[in-house]
């Protein structure tokens, strides 16, 4: 570990971060995935994804019992040797790198497309990655803070879309039960799996908790509480517009948003909910460069993981716009290439690694 | 100091790249949309705007008072389709055309049953700034001159027909349906739209008419079918479960009375499903007494009989917009979603032949459950109960 990422944060902050990393794109995009397979059912999906979820957090909590102060890499490559491990350590911090990136195209996007309508992509990436490198500098710590202000944001937010919204829900939109059945629900559990497993960013954190008592049972309770927010954003969404309007929406849930009208007084809210709804999303990109960062870090025997920051912030720019040159390429690439290698990465090869620790504490504990 | 420079500068630079300083727009710089109507002219498109006129900025300029907003002008595009009027339309205003406070649309009788309904509302939900608030009308002559009828209570049409749709909903004549609420309906399965009825209240269509919101067009899919009145409208929305406040005037023994509803329920229940369907619909009212001419006071042996009475009225209306709707062909009270709900494997085998031939078929038992709770604050009529014949004495 290099000093600097000494910085550490508690058990609770944790915990806070949890919702912070699954909800935010999760909240937007989410209603409008589930709705094309699950239909009305769509509501169900997350707690279908969060038990995948739980079993991860039960692997990881398992490897960093046997691996106290050491990240996912650090023991990756202590469990299966330097040369796999090494290479798992590049796969992981690119995967990470990556997918941070996605969440600031999806941010870009998203503000491109309903604020700042005349402003090119480049300006507004090339102002989140400055923000980023910025809070990336300052450690977990400052990450961890700035999650303990916009938990409550994030609070707020989904009680007054649900609650706003309420008067306009068509409790009918709901049923039949599960009018697409439970191959639907399955089919669209799928994709919030790779979302709900995102919680492996968090085995780069273990090391930086101090007083790691009920370390599982905080990131537990992270995930119940996400489902249980987004479960109700995604049933709101689908009871005000309907399965099918929620399916051909491509940012459903601010639809709702939008929706929502209490007289003539509350109405157009819309601005109330873009400015922490993209600060919470430039929060969940900086957890995901801020485990790259360290994992390339580790990977590579790097002594100042501050002196990455720069050069990937740019390569990120400039990466995010040969990859990805429009919206629909975006979409795509979340509804049929991520799901399918997110979950290689999130379930597979963890579950592999804890199989690995399990065989070799018995053959340690045998040969003793 | 150092760090007080390099804060100082991130500070100038970050005001500069902040919105409101680098990429400003003036409120009059864009046309506020407030209304829109689609026509058909000789069987083209024509859509037409109220573009709101901001007040002027004087405020800015040399801080004197604010004019009052003007009524908004009418500016028309048209097309060989949709997509080409709302261009041509969007290069006459020579402004941005901005939609985020459109509060109304408004369609003519001609393009509502036209195919180009559908391209209308597809250009509709794809514009950024559109929102699914703007309440929706059918308008049996040309939507153009609804746009350009007087306007009594508001700024302007559009406020005025959004206005008008709030007060809809107490005595339930007509129907108030966004844009949110169509797209529901149309996107349902079994049940289908229905849309407020506006017109211009002289029978000669002149500028400067007041605007008459009664009724309501029904549609089949993304096709206005047909028409129905004040009291059909009615009876659908009681049908729907839509509490409204309506009241009702009846006779009663001989003597006139008036209850005014709190509020209602419906329930469909489909009890039969095979190719003539049964549905039972259950309805719960409750209301009170707000007007009676007899003698005496109403009584509580005298209630049942009253809710009796109530319970008919409501039954012949809901009967009456039941027949109606079959006549049209067009499920628009929703037993086919009660089908849906109960047996969807069922109703998708019904589904393409639901409007036409499975609904006009079925067979509709009411149960009305009506119960008075009140008579308000007077026990009886003034003057009733006063004694004429005593005499006064004189001293």
């Amino acid at each position: 570990m290099t000093n600097e990422s000494l910085n550490t944060i508690t058990v609770k902050q944790l915990y806070r971060l949890i919702p912070l990393l699954i909800l935010p794109t999760g909240a937007l995009a989410l209603p409008t995935m589930v709705g094309v397979k699950a239909g009305n059912g769509g509501w169900l999906c997350p707690w279908l994804s969060a038990s995948v979820s739980l079993v991860v957090i039960y692997i990881l909590g398992s490897l960093d019992r046997g691996f106290p102060n050491q990240t996912f890499i650090e023991y990756a490559i202590e469990l299966v040797g330097a040369a796999i491990g090494r290479s798992l350590g590049v796969l992981y911090s690119l995967f990470f790198l990556f997918s941070g990136m996605m969440v600031v195209l999806e941010t870009s996007g998203f503000i491109v497309s309903t604020v700042l309508k005349e402003t090119p992509r480049l300006i507004v990436l090339v102002a989140i990655y400055g923000a980023m490198a910025y809070m990336l500098s300052l450690g977990l710590e400052g990450i961890a803070r700035l999650g303990d202000i916009l938990y409550m944001f994030l609070f707020v937010l989904i009680v007054t879309l649900v609650v706003g919204s309420t008067k306009d829900v068509h409790v009918n939109a709901l049923f039949p039960l599960l009018d697409q059945g439970w191959s639907g629900v399955l089919s669209g559990s799928y994709i919030a799996v790779s979302w709900f497993c995102e919680v492996i960013v968090a085995a780069m954190f273990f090391p930086s908790v101090k007083y790691k008592s009920h370390l599982r049972t905080h990131l537990v309770m992270g995930v119940l509480v996400t489902s249980i927010l987004l479960s109700a954003a995604t049933a709101v969404t689908i009871g005000v517009l309907g399965p099918q309007e929620t399916a051909r929406n491509v940012y459903a849930t601010f639809n709702v948003v939008r929706y929502i009208q209490w007289g003539e007084f509350f109405q157009h809210i819309d601005a109330f909910f873009i400015i922490p709804w993209i600060s919470v999303m430039i929060l969940k990109s900086m957890m995901f460069y801020h485990a790259g960062v360290m994992g390339l870090t580790q990977t590579c025997g790097i002594s100042r993981y501050q002196l990455l920051i720069v050069p990937l912030m740019v390569l990120s720019v400039v990466s995010a716009l040969w990859l990805f040159p429009n919206e629909f390429s975006i979409s795509e690439y979340h509804r049929f290439v991520f799901p399918n290698y997110a979950v290689v990465l999130e379930v597979f090869i963890p579950a592999l690694l804890w199989i690995v620790f399990l065989i070799k504490s018995r053959a340690s504990r045998t040969n003793r | 100091m150092q760090k007080y420079w390099f804060v100082s500068v991130c500070v100038v630079i970050s005001s500069l790249l902040a919105t409101g300083c680098w990429n400003y727009r003036d409120l009059d710089g864009e046309a506020l949309v407030g209304c829109l109507g689609y026509d058909l002219d000789s069987q083209k498109p024509v859509i037409t705007a109220e573009v709101i006129l901001p007040p002027n900025g004087k405020t800015q300029e040399s801080g004197r008072d604010v004019t009052t907003p003007k009524k908004g002008e009418l500016v028309q595009g048209r097309g060989r389709s949709v997509y080409e009027a709302i261009d041509n339309l969007s290069e006459g205003v020579s402004k941005p055309l901005q939609l985020a406070l459109n509060n109304a649309y408004v369609f003519s009788e001609s393009f509502a049953r036209s195919n180009f309904f559908s391209s209308g509302l597809d250009r509709i939900t794809r514009m950024d700034l559109a929102r699914r608030t703007g309440v929706m009308y059918v308008s049996a002559g040309q939507a153009s001159d609804i746009l350009s009828a007087k306007v009594v209570l508001a700024d302007n049409i559009g406020t005025e027909l959004k206005g008008i749709s709030e007060q809809t909903k107490a005595e339930q004549l007509s129907i108030r349906e966004d844009l949110n609420d169509f797209l529901f309906d149309v996107s349902t399965p079994g049940i289908e739209p229905m849309v407020s009825r506006v017109e211009t209240q002289s029978n000669e269509v002149e500028r400067n008419a007041l605007v008459k919101v009664e009724g309501s067009g029904v549609f089949r899919g993304h096709q206005l079918v047909g028409w129905l009145d004040g009291p059909e409208t009615r009876g659908v929305l009681w049908l729907r479960g839509k509490t409204g406040h309506p009241t009702l005037l009846f006779q009663w023994k001989g003597n006139q009375v008036q209850v005014r509803t709190r509020d209602i329920n419906a329930r469909i229940v489909p009890i039969r499903i095979q190719k003539e369907p049964v549905f039972l619909v259950r309805i719960h009212w409750h209301g009170r007494l707000i007007m009676y001419t007899g003698h005496k006071p109403v009584e509580q042996d005298d209630l049942p009989s009253l809710q009796q009475e109530v319970g008919k009225i409501i039954e012949k209306t809901v009967n009456h917009s039941i027949a109606r709707a079959q006549e049209l062909q067009t499920d628009v009270i929703g037993f086919g979603n009660a089908l849906y709900r109960k047996e969807p494997n069922y109703f998708w085998t019904q589904y393409h032949d639901w409007n036409t031939d499975g609904f006009p078929q079925a067979k509709i038992q009411i149960q009305v459950d009506a119960s008075i709770i009140g008579g308000g604050l007077a026990s009886h009529s003034p003057g009733e109960g006063v004694n004429h014949n005593r005499q006064i004495r004189v001293q």
